[in-house]
């Protein structure tokens, strides 16, 4: 890989091995240990950057994406149901 | 929270008499439970009645929920119940595992990863309808036990220890199964986006 670092620091084994880790990574949810060792690894691999961007903008997006609107009949069918509800229960 | 708090208060205004109050609870999940249902079921005719069946059973319950959890986990509890009863009856086919070996990028993608220009566009300029429609798609074809934790977490925020609470499951598997589930996601849209799939406007 052209873009690692060729310092003897740097293992090509601890991208495999980050993996399981990156999405408490974005989360901000990791020990601080295990946080700053793959913002050290991130530091110097430049692969790994990129699948944590582009891991990041996954999740972004599911977040963002816009839900699916309920067609007014199934609303309309819901109050009906939820009105002979509270009938029920009022005249219990 | 301010919509936890305001749960609360309805619920508790409910729970004294007033009916009516069950209406703001509906009209504020209905569509959250509706979302679901479509996404975990397949179908908008069934996401239907699982609105309606899960919206029921919480206006007859409601009486005895005690308020150990927040009412839009109990919520989510109950409608979870009634997909897994839909989804026996539908015979859906049997879950499958996401490996996380399947996610280890191989030198091809290591390369093109850093070409990938979607990394920095901001999400409201990726977001149209041909990626919703890509999003959908790859949402729709993760094994259903990972979708479910991806939906309560990422699409409908709710925390892991809630989502965990939600599945009847530990935290650390919700966090295994989200992670997965991302990266299956994050997967397709590398493929869409390296391959050029995506009309550019």
């Amino acid at each position: 890989m052209t873009d690692h670092d060729t310092t003897p620091h740097h293992d090509e084994r601890s991208c495999k091995d980050l993996l399981e880790w990156l999405s408490d990574y974005i989360d901000g949810d990791l020990k601080e240990e295990l946080y700053e060792k793959i913002k050290n690894h991130a530091s110097h691999c430049k692969p790994c950057v990129a699948f944590i961007q582009t891991l990041q903008k996954t999740a972004e997006l599911i977040q963002t994406k816009p839900g699916i609107d309920v067609p007014p009949e199934a609303m309309a069918e819901l109050t009906v149901s939820l009105q002979q509800c509270k009938n029920e229960m009022k005249k219990a | 929270m301010v919509s936890t708090c305001q749960d609360r208060e309805t619920v508790m205004r409910f729970q004294q008499g007033d009916v009516d109050a069950f209406d703001e609870l509906a009209h504020k999940y209905s569509p959250r439970v509706y979302n679901l249902g479509v996404r975990m079921c397949g179908s908008h005719e069934i996401a239907k009645d699982l609105m309606q069946e899960t919206l029921i059973s919480a206006f007859r319950g409601l009486d005895r929920f005690r308020g150990e959890s927040k009412f839009s986990v109990w919520l989510f509890q109950i409608a979870k119940r009634n997909c897994i009863t839909i989804r026996r009856k539908d015979r859906v086919s049997p879950d499958q595992l996401l490996p996380i070996e399947e996610f280890i990028p191989t030198d091809d993608e290591r390369q093109t990863l850093q070409i990938a220009d979607w990394r920095n566009t901001p999400v409201q300029e990726l977001l149209n309808r041909e990626l919703g429609e890509r999003l959908e798609g790859a949402i729709a074809i993760l094994p259903p036990d990972y979708r479910i934790v991806l939906l309560l977490r990422d699409a409908e925020g709710f925390t892991a220890e809630e989502t965990a609470q939600i599945l009847d499951l530990q935290v650390p598997a919700v966090k295994s199964r989200l992670h997965r589930a991302r990266l299956a996601i994050r997967k397709q849209l590398h493929r869409y986006y390296r391959d050029g799939e995506h009309s550019h406007d």
